[in-house]
């Protein structure tokens, strides 16, 4: 009878209580960080970026409503996608800029093949 | 009493877990887990895997911990969130490699437009440097052909006279320097005298030849038109002989027309023996 106690204290225990669930401030730090790092590489100049950005923003400002609303486990999960839409956003919004820029890079080595190619018959 | 208490404390565990844990893997997986398992695999096996496989690796922790917590909870909202992060760590990972391809195809294309000027500015340098070695050569060559032309002047003029009038330059050379008497072949003599004019007509090409003969007034007319005729053709041809383009020389036989000195003395009658080039001044186009 003993044991059969000590089973359903130790399982009642592994059912997490939400309340003693911890602040989760570095997750919040993180999230608005990686936030800050994607705004800052213009992640609205690419469609799919300026879409994960939203994303972003939209569960940070969810995160911090379940914060005020004492629900701290679920706020660090969603604080978790918030910075994860970021990262993704920050990474697009990097690719595009790069293509773009190797895509000008080849249209003007094209153009000075051209150019050269008139030019020689002088 | 034993076995009734075993029996009982099984029982109790077994309603335990079957509140505890909601799956052992009889339910479906959320969609979240499934996109993020093909994520993955599309990134591990396209260029993520071959030029990022550090975000890789990221992403293949992230799945495995959305794996665990499904095998361990089933379907929860936990379990969607670490599959909404494995999901976005693998389109990390291809975000990436696309920027590091990209990042690739740019040097590249910068290296190639390197070469490229380098090639063109090359080319150009070559060409610059054929047109002033050409240049210089022509340049060469005119200095000379004056130099020469100034040389032969100052030896024509030991024997011819050379004077300025309104219908161009005249040499006139003395018909005893050029040819024997009464004839139209040139003394071998005259070629040097002859040449010395050539160098001087070659400097200026553009400038039209006039060749006169001319004749003292003894004899017959008829005579010295043709012997003054013969005399400039010889002096024509041996300029043509020396290069000089036919277009530009013309012979004229004007016989005892046009004296410059008195007939009727020997001296005067010698000097009417001539003949003149008359080198025509530059055409005004």
């Amino acid at each position: 009878m003993r044991q059969l106690i000590a089973i359903i204290v130790a399982s009642s225990v592994g059912l997490a209580a939400c309340g003693s669930y911890p602040a989760p401030t570095e997750r919040l730090a993180s999230s608005q960080a990686a936030l800050r790092v994607a705004q800052e590489f213009n992640a609205t100049a690419d469609p799919q970026a300026a879409l994960h950005l939203k994303l972003a923003q939209e569960q940070l400002e969810q995160a911090k409503q379940m914060l005020a609303d004492d629900n701290n486990k679920r706020a660090e999960y969603v604080l978790m996608r918030a910075e994860a839409d970021a990262e993704l956003a920050e990474a697009l919004a990097r690719e595009s800029q790069l293509k773009a820029q190797a895509q000008q890079a080849q249209d003007d080595v094209r153009k000075a093949k051209a150019g050269a190619g008139l030019g020689g018959g002088k | 009493m034993k076995r009734k208490s075993v029996s009982v404390v099984a029982l109790a565990l077994g309603s335990i877990f079957a509140l505890s844990s909601v799956a052992c893997g009889t339910t479906n997986p959320p969609k979240e887990l499934v996109e993020a398992r093909a994520a993955y695999t599309r990134a591990e096996s396209g260029n993520a895997g071959k030029v990022a496989p550090a975000q890789v690796h990221v992403a293949k922790k992230a799945l495995d911990d959305a794996e665990k917590a499904f095998d361990d909870q089933g379907d929860e909202p936990e379990v969607r969130d670490k599959a909404y992060v494995a999901l976005r760590k693998a389109q990390i990972a291809d975000a990436r490699a696309g920027a590091i391809i990209a990042e690739q195809q740019k040097t590249q294309a910068q290296k190639d437009m390197g070469q490229t000027t380098q090639t063109e500015l090359a080319s150009t340098k070559k060409a610059l440097e054929e047109a002033r070695g050409k240049l210089q050569i022509e340049q060469q060559q005119r200095a000379d052909a004056e130099r020469r032309s100034k040389e032969a002047l100052e030896q024509l003029a030991k024997l011819a006279a050379i004077k300025e009038e309104s219908r161009g330059t005249v040499i006139t050379i003395s018909g005893a320097v050029l040819f024997p008497s009464n004839q139209s072949v040139l003394l071998p003599g005259a070629i040097s005298a002859l040449d010395n004019v050539v160098t001087t007509l070659q400097a200026s090409p553009d400038r039209d030849v006039l060749v006169e003969g001319h004749t003292d007034s003894q004899g017959a007319r008829a005579y010295n038109m043709d012997l003054a005729l013969k005399r400039a053709e010889s002096v024509r041809q041996h300029f043509i002989s020396r290069g000089l383009s036919p277009e530009r020389v013309k012979a004229s036989g004007i016989g005892p027309d046009r004296p410059i000195a008195d007939n009727k003395t020997p001296e005067g009658r010698a000097q009417n023996r001539r003949v003149e080039i008359v080198v025509s001044p530059p055409e005004r186009k």
